[in-house]
């Protein structure tokens, strides 16, 4: 009888804890990882747009013949409009749409380097609103206003920026803090990513980001969840290092 | 592994039959050792229940049954697909915001397991080779999700499929120990699901069951419908 009592007790205990038919999911700590940069990543990818033709539209005014401006709005604009006055350059653009989008920049007259103050602002699709002002820290570019699909935000950078005409690449250099709230999900409880530059990022034109480190917190109200993803932006050969909770991981991005 | 553990489910009862039989066997020994008189008492009975008599006459009026089935094609069909809407979680699967799919991350899913029949079965004989009866059966597949920084559970996803079967019994081989039998039912199940329940009429079959043992007995079925299709289990009847 004892022997009958065993075999039915491990008998039921075999089929109360059920046959597995399916081994479930992995964690996808690399899902938010990823998902993260590459959101903060193209926000910054606009930013670096909107900073590369405010150093360009600066070279339009430091060439001094009439010539010279032509053949660069020629190969830097090809297919916009640029007007320029004495304090006012208006570029427009066309859009994949058959529409235009305006780009208006105001000087105070002086290149920005030389105590120069300009605001910038795009209009049509996507927008924002650019001042910068050079100071005796660096140049402060502030983004106010930035607005693009679902997404707001604003950026508060301290730029330094290399630029010397047609057959060079643009560099840039800057640090500072973006803050970027994404309300596709919710109007009421969006989601805010905001990305701390703790190493001053440097940026070409012609390869992308190339340097420096971030931490980004990204927070939704809408299911509470507050994540903290490092990003560390390394050359030779150029690949991003994610770090997130207990994952860390190496890769190429696309980096342009 | 999963092959393995089938086998287990089907040598265990058996096991359970071999050591209850092994038992009455040993309890016969001891009495011929032992106790000569009980011995003799025990060949008259024997003689006394022909197998005729056991043929022709109802030996027990109530049966009561509890076991064990490998899904049929039916039962399968109803929880194979379960789960399949979504490789993460299952709640955005299509075109999911930057919003949702950082939430999707936060959670995973644990190991799917089933259960497939359990049964529970109580028969009523009307003739030796005739009874009515009426099957519960059980079968369910689930799995939880878990958050990654914890692993704590979250939630417990789950169909569970609950069937009721009126079912016609035809003992057509009846021996003191042995007897083989079909059986014909018609039902109903439930299919319980996380947002929503399903009741279908179904029917029900046993092709060819055998059973072993006296009053407490083992028995072993081939089958299809609403409680599954290889079928195992226990007894008692009086």
């Amino acid at each position: 009888m004892k022997r009958l009592i065993y075999t039915t007790f491990v008998w039921a205990a075999l089929l109360l804890g059920g046959c597995v038919t399916g081994n479930g999911t992995d964690k996808q700590y690399d899902t938010i990882g990823k998902s993260i940069w590459e959101a903060v990543r193209l926000d910054l990818n606009r930013i670096h747009d909107i900073l590369e033709l405010v150093v360009k539209a600066e070279y339009i005014l430091t060439l001094e013949s009439e010539e010279q401006r032509e053949e660069f709005i020629f190969n830097q604009f090809s297919g916009s409009e640029v007007s320029i006055d004495d304090r006012h350059i208006i570029i427009k653009s066309p859009t994949t749409y058959d529409t235009y989008y305006t780009t208006t920049i105001l000087t105070n007259g002086a290149t920005i380097r030389e105590a120069g103050e300009w605001q910038v602002v795009r209009t049509g699709g996507w927008g924002y609103t650019l001042t910068l002002r050079s100071t005796n820290k660096g140049i402060e570019a502030i983004f106010s206003d930035i607005r693009h699909r679902e997404s707001r935000g604003n950026a508060s950078l301290l730029l330094d920026y290399d630029y010397s005409g047609l057959g060079s690449a643009i560099c840039l250099m800057y640090s500072g803090q973006l803050v970027m709230i994404d309300d596709d999900a919710s109007k009421d409880k969006p989601l805010t990513l905001t990305a701390t530059i703790t190493a001053p990022i440097t940026y070409y034109n012609t390869e992308g980001m190339t340097d420096g480190s971030m931490e980004i917190e990204c927070y939704d109200e809408l299911y509470d969840n507050r994540d903290v993803v490092g990003v560390d932006i390394l050359s030779e050969p150029y690949r991003v290092a994610l770090s997130y909770d207990i994952w860390e991981d190496e890769y190429n991005y696309d980096r342009i | 592994m999963k092959p393995l553990r089938h086998i287990l489910f089907l040598l265990l009862p058996m096991l359970s039959i071999y050591s209850l039989n092994a038992q009455q066997y040993n309890t016969v020994q001891n009495t011929y050792v032992y106790t000569v008189d009980e011995v003799a008492k025990q060949a008259d009975i024997d003689t006394e229940i022909s197998t005729e008599a056991i043929r022709n006459s109802i030996r027990w009026r109530h049966n009561i049954r509890i076991g064990y089935a490998l899904p049929s094609l039916l039962s399968g069909l109803l929880l194979i697909d379960f789960g399949d809407e979504d490789a993460t979680t299952g709640q955005h699967p299509y075109d999911p915001t930057l919003s949702d799919q950082l939430n999707d991350a936060h959670y995973y899913k644990g190991k799917q397991r089933m259960l497939s029949n359990l049964t529970a079965e109580y028969n009523y004989t009307f003739k030796p080779w005739l009874s009515f009866g009426a099957k519960l059966s059980y079968a369910g597949i689930w799995q939880s999700t878990r958050h990654i920084s914890n692993d704590k559970v979250v939630s417990y996803d789950g169909r569970h499929i609950i069937g009721v079967i009126a079912n016609v019994r035809f003992d057509w081989l009846r021996r003191r120990y042995i007897q083989l039998y079909s059986s014909i039912g018609l039902g109903v199940i439930s299919i319980i699901n996380p947002d929503n329940t399903t009741v279908l009429p179904l029917p029900d079959a046993t092709y060819l069951g055998l059973s072993a043992g006296n009053k407490l007995y083992g028995y072993l079925e081939f089958g299809g419908g609403i409680s599954g299709s290889l079928r195992v289990g226990l007894g008692y009847r009086f």
